[in-house]
């Protein structure tokens, strides 16, 4: 059982722990008994309701009673409805039968703050009901966050709460906010935040934020991270805003090579995805990858005669295409996504945003002549590095990384790996047109942007020593 | 300095190696008697129990101490005539008892005396329009029930039942900020819900939907100084999460970021 610490008792405790546990087992066979053969003969009556209520104020986890529940009072709000047909039955006022289900969740919650049959029982009788009242479930999840800032069924709850009461984005970002106030270590808000804000501040892209919104965000968190460095939800949250734009799909190159053809990809895509015209009409290709549907990398075989006019684009790009004259040599096309040199793994930040991050590595910096072994600002240090320019602070990145491995034991394979992927990246950048030497890196388990070797003629691994 | 402030100090006398006999011993013996007091009360988990203890039995290669036949029938029993597991006999059925009840056949290689055409239709059912499943016909919606619908026809060499492209679409959208997964799209990310969506994707082929690098580090991030795993930043460690985010790691090739 989650969080139950082991206490010792003694003999007599024992004893008198298993006459009390024999009753109360005895109370709920006798409950569960009366209730599912009642069922069982399709009574839906009040002592189903009266029941299931008393077994579930302390077992709120087993859902045939509140599925029980459900058929009881899906019933009674029939009868309800149609309350000329039964005279000598009560007439049902529904919303009144449902805030019933409200105060029982309510109680059930406390013996379990984290039940999902009651968070799910009280979500179903507020959609049931004609006039939820979302003021008093808003000030539920008041109290129920106060008493836990993390429990998350509830700001699942809010969510879908907020949602229903057409509360508005910026209103949730003021309580996030409020959150984040009484105690920066609040991840929950945090992560609220990072959903709240592309609706509040969208960016260009989707899910992206405008780049003053990073700004002002930057200078909230890193607030947060600096007054309580050891606590990661900040840090968490500061690695997001400082994180690479995700590479939109694209054509890196494409490669024909003794009647081979490769296409390599930014990301992996469906071999459908590849058009190929062959003298301006379409070839049926057969595709070849590691996997069997998504690949970064897809080969076919060609016999194409010299001169054939070859038209490589991907489907919905047909703007981004590749165009050659099939001679007899290796042709290698290098495609949009194939940056010039330097700038393949390179985004350099615009000039709005690179005194930012000045100004942030110069409070890292501050913050690391105090406390040097704080590996999450160490950490975050060379993920600014990274942001404000990975090709020239490469020496500078590496050597913290290699610091990390120390201060940060557990993970020392995770710096590694991280370290091998930016040295590759550095390889890929300072090649020269026809040799990758990667036989400085140490063997890594994971191969890191497999998708550029085929591009050079001779690539040396590690392995090769 | 202490990496981690919440976490649990493990006691000098605290046992130090591993008592597979006494596991054995505990598995073999529990449900022999009916009235005990945590196996009555915990009826309504019994077929997940059941897989629990199956599993561990298996994993320590004594599956043999466990009574076949009478978890065959116990199966048979809690089949509903929609096809769904209940937990235990007359309470109502459940996708995440489904699963269990799938995994427990698998492992005891009885799949032959359920019904899995039963199985394969009633899992279909519950799938919605926009992909995601719910976990039995009133209507609530979490990603431990993707993972129970896929992973539960997958064993069953029935996933293309149901639109799978559509199952991986929904749990992309329950894609966060940090890389991990929760519940629903907008839900925290939590070890637990992580492992969920990333085995969905596994066995939907849809893995690369995963920034593997920025999860794995996420899940390494779970590992506290006394060397115990906690579900997300800033909770104590508790042994459950050495299976979440063990296997999320596992998945994702990146075990060896852990210690």
């Amino acid at each position: 059982m989650h969080g139950r610490v082991k206490v010792k008792t003694t003999e007599q405790q024992e004893r008198e722990k298993k006459i009390e546990r024999d009753g109360k087992l005895k109370a709920y066979r006798k409950a569960m008994s009366a209730l599912l053969s009642r069922r069982a003969e399709g009574i839906k009556d009040d002592t189903q309701l009266m029941v299931s209520a008393q077994v579930l104020q302390s077992n709120p986890d087993i859902s045939t009673l509140w599925n029980i529940r459900k058929e009881v009072l899906l019933h009674l709000v029939d009868l309800g409805s149609n309350s000329t047909e039964e005279a000598d039955e009560k007439v049902f006022e529904k919303d009144a039968v449902l805030l019933k289900e409200l105060d029982l969740t309510q109680q059930c919650l406390m013996t379990n703050p984290k039940s999902y049959g009651a968070w799910h029982h009280r979500t179903w009788s507020l959609e049931q009901m004609d006039n939820p009242d979302w003021n008093r479930e808003l000030a539920l999840c008041q109290r129920y966050l106060k008493l836990d800032e993390r429990n998350f069924h509830c700001w699942d709850y809010r969510k879908w709460v907020a949602h229903r009461a057409a509360a508005s984005p910026q209103s949730e970002l003021d309580f996030t906010m409020e959150k984040i106030e009484e105690n920066f270590s609040n991840y929950s808000a945090w992560h609220y935040r990072s959903k709240l804000l592309p609706l509040i501040f969208p960016g260009s892209v989707q899910d992206s934020i405008q780049e003053e919104t990073i700004h002002s965000e930057l200078d909230l968190v890193q607030n947060a991270a600096f007054t309580d460095p050891e606590d990661s939800s900040a840090w968490f949250y500061h690695t997001w805003l400082l994180g690479r734009q995700a590479e939109k799909s694209g054509i890196i190159y494409s490669l024909l090579e003794n009647g081979t053809l490769t296409i390599s990809c930014t990301e992996p895509i469906e071999s459908a995805k590849l058009n190929v015209q062959v003298n301006e009409s379409t070839e049926n290709l057969s595709w070849e990858g590691e996997e069997e549907r998504f690949n970064k990398l897809w080969t076919t075989k060609v016999s194409w005669k010299e001169g054939t006019k070859v038209k490589i684009f991907l489907s919905g790009s047909e703007d981004q295409y590749l165009q050659f004259s099939v001679d007899l040599d290796r042709q290698l096309l290098l495609g949009e996504k194939w940056k010039s040199t330097n700038q393949r793994f390179t985004n350099l930040p615009s000039q709005k945003t690179k005194p930012v991050l000045e100004q942030a590595l110069d409070n890292c910096n501050q913050l690391l002549e105090l406390e040097p072994d704080s590996k999450w600002t160490l950490f975050t240090k060379v993920l600014i590095l990274l942001a404000l320019d990975s090709h020239a602070n490469h020496q500078e990145i590496i050597t913290s990384l290699r610091n990390l491995t120390e201060i940060d034991k557990p993970r020392k394979n995770f710096f590694a790996d991280l370290e091998c992927r930016l040295r590759t990246e550095h390889c890929i950048e300072t090649a020269d047109s026809s040799t990758l030497d990667l036989s400085e890196l140490n063997e890594t388990r994971i191969q890191y942007h497999k998708q550029y070797l085929p591009a050079f003629k001779l690539v040396k691994l590690s392995s090769d020593k | 300095m202490a990496l981690s402030r919440k976490d649990v100090k493990i006691p000098e006398d605290a046992v130090k190696e591993l008592l597979l006999d006494k596991h054995v011993e505990f598995i073999a013996k529990y449900g022999d008697d009916p009235d005990d007091y945590e196996y009555a009360m915990s009826e309504f988990l019994r077929m997940n129990g059941i897989y629990w203890g199956s599993a561990a039995m298996h994993l320590m290669g004594s599956l043999q101490s466990m009574d076949r036949d009478k978890i065959i029938k116990f199966l048979k029993e809690c089949q509903a005539e929609n096809g769904g597991f209940r937990p235990v006999q007359e309470h109502d059925p459940h996708l995440l008892n489904t699963l269990s009840a799938v995994q427990i056949a698998v492992i005891f290689d009885c799949l032959a005396e359920i019904d899995v055409d039963g199985v394969c239709n009633y899992v279909t059912s519950l799938q919605t329009e926009e992909g995601s499943f719910m976990g039995d016909q009133w209507g609530e919606i979490d990603n431990r029930f993707t993972f129970c619908a896929v992973a539960c026809l997958a064993l069953i060499g029935r996933l293309s039942s149901i639109d799978v492209d559509k199952a991986a679409s929904f749990v992309k959208s329950c894609l966060n900020f940090d890389g991990g997964f929760g519940s629903r799209p907008g839900a925290e990310s939590h070890a637990g819900l992580i492992y969920t969506c990333v085995g969905t994707l596994a066995i939907t082929g849809h893995l690369h939907y995963v920034d593997s690098d920025l999860l794995g580090w996420w899940l390494a991030e779970r590992q506290l100084d006394s060397g115990g795993l906690n579900g997300r930043p800033e909770k104590l460690p508790d042994v459950c999460y050495s299976w979440w985010v063990l296997a999320s790691l596992k998945i994702l090739n990146r075990l060896h970021w852990i210690d």
